[in-house]
């Protein structure tokens, strides 16, 4: 029978000053993260559902924070012959940040991010490169040791505009180049693919960074000044 | 190369339970319209593109806000909160999720809209409506996450899998033949957020059982798929 699948492939191509390719990395992507299984369970779920079920999913954005999906933070209960609402035991930290609900698992484009992700070392979707081998992963929250945009500068990050139909299937590419502006060399040794994720909560907040995938680069890979080095994941729905 | 796969697998059991039939085989074809759902989902509501898509029922609209009917930006596309969908067919029913049985193949199932033929199992009356022939079995309003899955991933030895199983009984007098099956979801648009408003219903995937499956009246059958995400 044959096999109709979402292959995932991960290019890394390194330029010179010149814009000559030096190094091209092509492997098997095999980390969707533990954080976009939970978000992708947690968006099948309406907030008053989630409340009714007293369902609590929590992930990490991309920084490390813990975030809640969780429903109302208050419930109904029955006293005597009156309904009062009552604050649910959510048993979340202090000043984690709550969700009610969530949505929108693969936003891509640089506005309206949460506010807070403006003063990180990166601060918009796209395919983040990190200094660190990452122990595990899939359960890394992004890439490991993210590397400033003071030092590998990046593009815009490229993302699917339409359906693309190959002879292999569906396909969604998404791409950017980073460029060493340093005058020393740059080791990358782990990406991610960084989505916008939003909710509704009390207050609006714009979207929040979170890594889909992760993976390390072996062996990682040198940029040296003046080099590039441009990350593509290809996503393959099979047909 | 890693997949990303999702399978299915179908069973019919008979009035005393015995297994007759299983089928298990690779999903084929996730549809266009969930991949043109897919890439509207990349953009804010002020920059999506304007994509024709259409419901499980064929009826068309267009992502984004730019041209009518408007859908919308996708907020929640893999929505199976039943306590949310709106009803449909008229307003005289509710739709089941997640997996909805035709009595026919579908003539290309990546470009099917939903399950092909006569729909014999999607919904429940909402009132006075005349049943459809097959009725939820396994499908509780009650339970956690309907019965219908777990409510978290689970790490397998093929990745984080999410499966989805529904069970329908032909309820009916009559035999009916099963030839397509599709996992619908529902879409709520970003601008309903926290509106409690999910519409419309899309097929994320179709398929063709590679030979249709007779349901006898009292027979159970039971549907799953299961998408798994390497890791």
């Amino acid at each position: 029978m044959p096999k109709s699948k979402v292959g995932v492939t991960l290019r890394i191509e390194v330029r010179d000053d010149k814009g000559r390719v030096v190094k091209v990395i092509e492997t098997p992507s095999r980390s969707f993260t533990q954080n976009f299984a939970t978000i992708l369970f947690a968006s099948m779920w309406n907030e008053n559902t989630l409340t009714n079920w007293n369902m609590i999913y929590s992930f990490y954005d991309v920084t490390g924070s813990p975030v809640y999906v969780a429903g109302y933070p208050t419930t109904y209960v029955i006293v005597g012959n009156t309904i009062r609402e009552v604050p649910r035991n959510l048993n979340t930290p202090p000043g984690a940040l709550l969700l009610y609900q969530i949505g929108v698992l693969f936003y891509s484009e640089p506005q309206y991010i949460a506010s807070w992700y403006q003063s990180y070392t990166i601060y918009m979707p796209g395919i983040w490169p990190g200094a660190a081998f990452c122990p595990e992963p899939v359960y890394a929250y992004g890439p490991c040791s993210p590397i400033s945009t003071s030092i590998l500068s990046p593009s815009l990050f490229s993302f699917p505009s339409s359906p693309v139909l190959t002879a292999s299937g569906w396909q969604m590419t998404y791409s950017q180049t980073w460029t060493n502006i340093l005058n020393t060399p740059v080791v990358v040794s782990s990406v991610a693919l960084v989505f916008g994720a939003t909710g509704d909560m009390e207050s609006p907040v714009g979207y929040l960074l979170y890594a889909a995938i992760v993976d390390n680069v072996t062996p990682a890979v040198v940029i040296n000044p003046g080099y590039s080095v441009t990350f593509t994941y290809t996503l393959l729905y099979a047909v | 190369m890693t997949l990303l796969a999702a399978r299915y697998r179908v069973e019919v059991r008979d009035r005393d339970g015995k297994l007759v039939t299983v089928i298990e085989g690779d999903s084929k074809s996730f549809t266009m319209n969930f991949i043109k759902l897919l890439v509207a989902a990349h953009y804010n509501q002020n920059d999506a593109p304007a994509l024709t898509v259409y419901d499980v029922f064929g009826n068309a609209y267009y992502t984004g806000y730019t041209l009518n009917p408007a859908l919308g930006v996708p907020y929640q596309f893999f929505n199976i909160d039943a306590n949310y969908w709106s009803r449909i067919l008229g307003d005289e029913y509710n739709g089941i999720p997640a997996i909805w049985l035709g009595t026919s193949p579908c003539p290309n199932p990546v470009l099917a809209n939903g399950p092909c033929g006569s729909l014999v199992a999607c919904c429940v009356p909402f009132y006075k409506a005349a049943p459809y022939p097959f009725s939820p079995y396994n499908f509780s309003w009650d339970a956690p996450c309907f019965g219908i899955t777990s409510c978290s991933p689970s790490l397998t030895e093929e990745g984080w899998a999410l499966t989805i199983t529904n069970q329908w009984l032909n309820t009916s007098q009559s035999p009916f033949t099963i030839g397509s099956m599709a996992l619908v979801f529902g879409f709520v648009d970003i601008r309903n957020m926290g509106n409690a408003i999910v519409r419309p219903l899309f097929a994320a995937i179709v398929d063709n059982l590679p030979s249709p499956v007779t349901v006898w009246p009292g027979f159970l059958i039971t549907a799953s798929y299961t998408i798994y995400f390497p890791v």
